[in-house]
C-alpha cells in the first residue's frame, strides 16, 4: 500500500485555559506551569487519512475534534506527537518551510459570517490566496482564475466585486469553499461547515462538496456533529470523545454494527425520520470538561459497562473482525449491554 | 373550544417608507395538553410568532392585524402590567440559548424565588420549596444543592433544565420553547426532548415547539405547522407530514435532508433561497422556486385546503385534488 | 441584506462604502448635521483665519494699547472691533480665528502622533500577544498612570527653565503636540489592541494564516481596517480633549506664549479682567471653545452608534 496522504502519531495538545497574568510568573521567573490551569483537549489522537477519501470525525462539544483540525492545520503545534503529510513530518516546520503544505491542506470553517474578511471584496479575498501560491502569475491570469472560480461554485462572476454581507450563509460558503480551491489543495479540512446554515442550503453546500471531490479527485476531513451528513458523505468515520478516538470505521460497519458503547448511544440519541419508533440510549451525565489528563478511558464517567479496569488502564485501538478499530476494554472482553 | 387561537396574524417592521410585512395573515389554534410544532428555516418568521403570541416583539416590529385568544380572552389589547400576568402564569417561554437565559449574578434559587414571588404572594421558605419541587420534577439530581449554585457551574444541558423548571414554576397552561435543542449537543438534546415530553404529558401543559429540525419535530409533536417566508404553507398531524408531506416546500425540506438519499449520491436540493423581507414575490411565496410553479401561483396567494393528509396552501395540490373529484363541488356551487 | 445594485468600483472601494454609508445615515439624524456642520466651519475658519481676520495679525500696528478694552461693537458703537479687543489692544475676533486655527492644530497634529504610536503598538500587541504584549501593555499602564496633565506641566517647566523662555516661545506649539501625543497613546493601543483581540479569534484571520500570509499583512491588510470604525470614534473626542489639554495648559501658562495665542491663552490673559468689567476678553473665547468641543463629542458619540456596520447592517 502506498503512503497515506496524511498521518497523525500520538498527538497530545493541552491549552492553558487562563491566558492572562503569564507576564507575572515571566518577571518572576517561574516557568513551570500549573496543572490545573490546562485543558487536555487531544489526548494521543492516532489517525491517517487516506488519499480520496472522506474522513468524517465525529463527536460532541469538547470533543477536541476542532482542535485536531487546527492540528492538521498548523494554526496550533502538538504538544507531543507527530502529524506528517506523505511522510514527511510538518508539525515542527517554520512558517516559511510549510508554505509548500499550506497549499495541499486547505480549510472550510463553520462559520460563514466570520470567515470572510468583512472589508474585503470577493476578489480580493481570492486574489489574496492565489497571488500567495501562484507567483508567476500576471493580472489576466488571477481574474480569469477567479472569474472560473467563482462559477465553478456556483456564484456569478459579478460577485466578485462585491463585500461578504452582501451575501447569504450559503453563498458566504461557496465562497469559502472557492477560497480553499484557489489554492488547488490535495486536503480540505471542513470543520463544521454546514452547522450555521438551513437545511435546503445544506443541501446545495454538501452537493457542492461532492461535486468538487468528483471533479477535483480532492480528500476531505469532514468535522460534524451531524450523523445524517456522516452516514450520507463518509466513506470512514472516526468517532472522538474527550480527546480520544474511541472508534473507527468505514460507514457501512459503524452505522450497522457500531461497537464502542458511546457509537451506540451516539447513534440511537440522532431523531430518525425512516424510523420514529427507535428510542434513544440514555447516558447519564454530560461531557466534562478535560481538566485532567485521564488515566483510564475518558468514556468511563458516563459508560453504561464500565467495570474497574475502564477506570485504571487506557484502552488501546483495536482490529475488529470486521476491519474496523476501537479502542474499549468492554468490547474486547464482550461485556454485554445490561 | 381552543385552549389558544390566533386569528389573521400579521406583524409589521415600522420602516421609514413602507412598512415590511413579517408575518402574513397566520391562523392557529391549541388544544389543551397539545404539543405543536412550528417547523422552518431562518427568516420564516416561526420565532417571531412565537413572540408576538407572548408580546415580546423587539421595537420596530408591532402586531398589524388578527387576534389572539386565550381561553377566549384577546391578548392583543392588553396593557403591559396586564401581560405581566399572563407571561408566566398562563404562558411561559424557553429560549435557544441557555448560556444567556440565565442571570450571571444571581443563584439559580434566587432567580427561581425571583420569579414566583413576583406573580404569587408568598413567603421565602415556601418559594424555596416549590422551586427545588420543580427542579427535581425536571430530574437535576441533588436539586437542594443546585438551588444555590450559580449558572456558570452548571453545564448546558443542566441549564436548559433549569430554565423548563422555571418555566414550570407558575404551572402555565402552555410553554412556548423557541430551539430549545439547538445549542445542546445530541446525546444531551435527545434527554431534553424527552423531559419536555414527559413535563406535558404529566401537567396537561400545552407545548409550541419552535424549531427548524424535522428530527426533533418527529420526536415530540403531535401536530406540525410549516412556515416559509412569513406564512404558513402547511399544516398537520406530524408524523403524516413527515410521511406524505404535501407542499412542494415542506417535500423539498424533508428529501434535502441526508438520509432521504442514498450515500454518496447527490442530495436533492431546494435551488435558491428564502426571499428577503423586502423583496416577496408576487402570489405564492414559494413559486420562484417551486417546481410545479404556474402562472396563477404568481399572481394570487394560494388558500388552504385540506388534501386529506393536511391543510396545505398550494395550486398544485387543489388542482390535483380537483383532477380527482372535479363534480362534486362545481355541481354544489351551480 | 442585499445592497442595491452598484457598479464595480475599483481600488480603494471600501472606503467609499463605509462613508457613504456613514453620511446616508447622517442625513437621518438632524442633530449630527448640525454638529458636522459647526465642525466643517471650525475646520474652514481655521483653515482661513488669515484670510477671514480682519486684522493682520503679524502687523506692528495690530497691537495698540490705546485701544486696549474696547467693549464688543454693539456696546461701544465702534464698527472697527466687532468682538472687541483685548488688554493689548488687539482685535478680539482676529485673535480668536487665529487662537481656533492654532488650537485645532495642535489638536489634530497630537492626535496624530497619538494615533500612529497607538495604532501601531495596539496591532503588534495585540496580534502577538505572549511576551511582547505583557511588556508594551505594562508601558501603556505605566504611562496612563501619569496623569497627562502632570507630565505635560513637569515636561514643559523643565523645558522652560533648562532653555529659557525665548526657545520655549519658540518651540511651544511642537513641543506641546510632542507632550499631548506623546501622552496619550495607550489610548489608541488599548482600543486597537482589544478589537484585535476580538478579531483575531475569527476565522478570517485563521483562513488567512491556512494560506500563509505574512504576519505583517495579516495586521495591515485584515486586522486594520477592521478596527478603524473604534479608531475614528476616539479619534474625535481625542482631539476633543486634546484641544482642551492645550487649553488648560496655555491657562496655566505653560502653553501658547502670549504673542500667539491659543483659545486657551486667550481665556487665561481675559481672566483676570473677567471681574473688572471686561468680560468680553475671556467669554467670547471661552463659547468658542466650548462650542468646539461640544460639537465634537456630540460627533464621537453619534459616530460610535453608526459606525459598527455589523449592528446596523443587521
Amino acid at each position: 500500500m502506498t503512503k497515506p496522504l496524511m498521518s497523525i502519531r500520538g498527538v497530545e495538545k493541552a491549552f492553558r485555559s487562563r491566558n492572562g497574568w503569564r507576564w507575572a510568573s515571566w518577571l518572576s521567573g517561574r516557568t513551570q506551569t500549573v496543572k490545573s490551569d490546562q485543558v487536555f483537549a487531544i489526548n494521543g489522537v492516532d489517525l491517517t487519512i487516506e488519499r480520496g477519501e472522506t474522513l468524517c470525525v465525529v463527536g460532541e462539544t469538547g470533543c477536541g475534534k476542532s482542535t485536531l483540525a487546527r492540528l492538521l492545520m498548523g494554526l496550533e503545534r502538538p504538544d507531543h506527537g507527530q502529524i506528517a503529510y506523505l511522510g514527511e513530518r510538518i508539525d515542527d516546520l517554520s512558517d516559511r518551510q510549510r508554505m509548500p503544505y499550506r497549499q495541499k491542506i486547505q480549510m472550510v470553517f463553520q462559520n460563514p459570517y466570520a470567515s470572510l474578511n468583512p472589508r474585503m471584496t470577493v476578489y480580493q479575498i481570492l486574489r489574496e490566496a492565489i497571488v500567495l501560491h501562484h507567483t508567476g502569475w500576471n493580472r489576466q491570469q488571477v481574474d480569469a482564475f477567479i472569474e472560473e472560480l467563482l462559477i465553478s461554485v456556483g456564484l456569478s462572476s459579478d460577485a466578485e466585486d462585491r463585500y461578504p454581507h452582501e451575501f447569504s450563509g450559503g453563498q458566504r460558503q461557496r465562497i469559502s469553499i472557492a477560497r480553499a480551491l484557489s489554492v488547488e489543495p490535495d486536503l480540505i479540512v471542513a470543520d463544521e461547515p454546514l452547522a450555521a446554515l438551513d437545511v435546503s442550503v445544506q443541501a446545495q453546500v454538501l452537493n457542492l462538496m461532492m461535486d468538487k471531490q468528483q471533479a477535483l479527485g480532492l480528500t476531505y476531513v469532514f468535522i460534524t456533529h451531524d450523523l445524517a451528513v456522516v452516514e450520507h458523505f463518509a466513506t470512514r468515520v472516526a468517532v472522538m470523545y474527550l480527546g480520544r478516538v474511541c472508534e473507527v470505521a468505514s460507514r457501512q460497519q459503524l452505522f450497522n454494527s457500531p461497537k464502542h458503547p458511546y457509537t451506540q448511544a451516539l447513534l440511537s440519541s440522532i431523531p430518525r425520520l425512516d424510523n420514529l419508533a427507535l428510542e434513544p440510549i440514555h447516558l447519564s451525565g454530560e461531557v466534562p470538561t478535560p481538566l485532567e489528563k485521564p488515566t483510564g478511558c475518558s468514556f468511563c464517567g458516563r459508560c453504561p459497562l464500565v467495570n474497574q479496569r475502564c477506570y485504571e488502564q487506557i484502552p488501546l485501538m483495536q482490529v475488529q473482525t470486521d476491519g474496523s478499530q476501537v479502542a474499549c476494554h468492554a468490547v474486547e472482553e464482550g461485556r454485554a449491554w445490561k | 373550544m381552543s385552549l389558544l387561537s390566533v386569528n389573521g396574524l400579521s406583524v409589521k417592521f415600522k420602516q421609514r417608507r413602507e412598512d415590511l410585512v413579517a408575518l402574513h395573515d397566520v391562523s392557529l389554534s391549541l388544544e389543551r395538553g397539545e404539543r405543536l410544532a412550528i417547523v422552518g428555516e431562518s427568516g420564516a418568521g416561526k420565532s417571531l410568532l412565537g413572540y408576538a403570541i407572548v408580546n415580546l416583539l423587539m421595537k420596530p416590529g408591532f402586531i398589524a392585524e388578527g387576534s389572539i385568544k386565550l381561553d377566549d380572552r384577546e391578548l392583543t389589547r392588553l396593557s403591559s402590567k396586564q401581560w405581566q400576568e399572563i407571561r408566566g402564569k398562563k404562558i411561559a417561554m424557553i429560549f435557544q440559548d441557555p448560556m444567556v437565559t440565565l442571570n450571571p449574578v444571581l443563584s439559580v434559587g434566587d432567580q427561581m424565588v425571583e420569579a414566583i414571588r413576583s406573580h404569587t404572594r408568598i413567603n421565602y421558605s415556601d418559594a424555596k420549596k416549590l422551586a427545588i419541587e420543580k427542579l427535581a420534577h425536571v430530574r437535576i439530581a441533588a436539586p437542594a444543592q443546585r438551588f444555590d449554585q450559580y449558572p456558570h457551574e452548571l453545564s448546558g444541558g443542566m441549564r436548559q433544565r433549569v430554565i423548563i423548571a422555571i418555566a414550570l414554576l407558575l404551572a402555565p397552561e402552555i410553554i412556548i420553547a423557541d430551539e430549545p435543542t439547538t445549542a445542546l449537543d445530541v446525546t444531551i438534546q435527545a434527554e431534553i426532548l424527552q423531559l419536555l415530553k414527559q413535563i406535558c404529558a404529566d401537567n396537561g401543559v400545552a407545548l409550541i415547539l419552535i424549531t427548524h429540525d424535522f428530527g426533533v419535530v418527529s420526536r415530540i409533536a403531535e401536530r406540525t405547522l410549516v412556515m416559509y417566508a412569513g406564512r404558513i404553507v402547511e399544516q398537520g398531524p406530524t408524523l403524516e407530514i413527515i410521511n406524505d408531506p404535501q407542499h412542494p416546500y415542506t417535500q423539498g425540506l424533508l428529501n434535502a435532508l441526508p438520509q432521504m438519499a442514498l450515500p454518496g449520491q447527490r442530495l436533492n436540493q431546494i435551488q435558491g433561497n428564502m426571499p428577503p423581507l423586502n423583496d416577496q414575490p408576487s402570489g405564492c411565496a414559494f413559486h420562484p422556486r417551486c417546481p410545479y410553479a404556474e402562472d396563477k401561483c404568481r399572481q394570487q396567494p394560494p388558500n388552504f385546503i385540506f388534501s386529506g393528509v393536511s391543510t396545505v396552501a398550494c395550486y398544485a395540490i387543489e388542482d390535483m385534488l380537483q383532477a380527482f373529484e372535479p363534480l362534486s363541488e362545481e355541481d354544489a356551487d351551480d | 441584506m442585499n445592497v442595491l445594485h452598484r457598479p464595480p468600483v475599483q481600488g480603494n472601494s471600501e472606503r467609499v462604502t463605509r462613508m457613504r454609508h456613514v453620511l446616508v445615515a447622517m442625513r437621518g439624524d438632524k442633530l449630527a448635521l448640525f454638529a458636522l456642520l459647526i465642525f466643517a466651519f471650525y475646520c474652514l475658519v481655521a483653515l482661513l483665519a488669515p484670510l477671514l481676520a480682519p486684522y493682520d495679525v503679524n502687523s506692528t500696528e495690530f497691537m495698540n494699547l490705546e485701544n486696549a478694552e474696547l467693549a464688543p461693537a454693539w456696546q461701544t458703537g465702534d464698527t472697527r472691533f466687532l468682538l472687541g479687543t483685548d488688554t493689548q489692544g488687539r482685535d478680539l475676533l482676529s485673535v480668536i480665528l487665529h487662537g481656533t486655527r492654532l488650537s485645532l492644530t495642535i489638536g489634530v497634529c497630537a492626535v496624530l502622533i497619538q494615533v500612529f504610536l497607538g495604532v501601531g503598538i495596539g496591532l503588534l500587541s495585540g496580534y502577538m500577544g505572549g511576551r511582547l504584549d505583557a511588556f508594551l501593555m505594562r508601558v501603556a499602564d505605566i504611562q496612563l498612570s501619569f496623569s497627562t496633565m502632570m507630565v505635560a506641566i513637569v515636561v514643559l517647566a523643565v523645558f522652560q527653565t533648562l532653555f529659557g523662555h525665548a526657545a520655549y516661545q519658540q518651540l511651544a506649539m511642537l513641543m506641546l503636540i510632542i507632550v499631548l501625543g506623546v501622552a496619550e497613546w495607550p489610548i489608541f493601543a488599548r482600543t486597537v489592541r482589544a478589537c484585535v483581540f476580538a478579531e483575531k479569534e475569527k476565522e478570517y484571520i485563521d483562513a488567512a494564516r491556512i494560506l500563509g500570509v505574512s504576519k505583517a499583512r495579516i495586521m495591515l491588510r485584515h486586522l486594520l481596517p477592521n478596527t478603524v470604525s473604534p479608531i475614528l470614534v476616539i479619534l474625535t473626542i481625542q482631539i476633543a480633549n486634546a484641544i482642551v489639554a492645550e487649553a488648560a495648559l496655555s491657562f496655566l501658562g505653560l502653553g501658547m506664549p502670549p504673542n500667539q495665542p491659543s483659545l486657551g491663552a486667550l481665556i487665561s490673559s481675559g481672566f483676570n479682567y473677567l471681574f473688572s468689567g471686561a468680560w468680553w476678553i475671556s467669554v467670547f473665547p471661552s463659547v468658542t471653545l466650548i462650542l468646539m468641543i461640544f460639537v465634537m463629542n456630540l460627533l464621537g458619540d453619534w459616530l460610535r452608534d453608526h459606525l459598527n456596520p455589523q449592528v446596523t447592517r443587521g
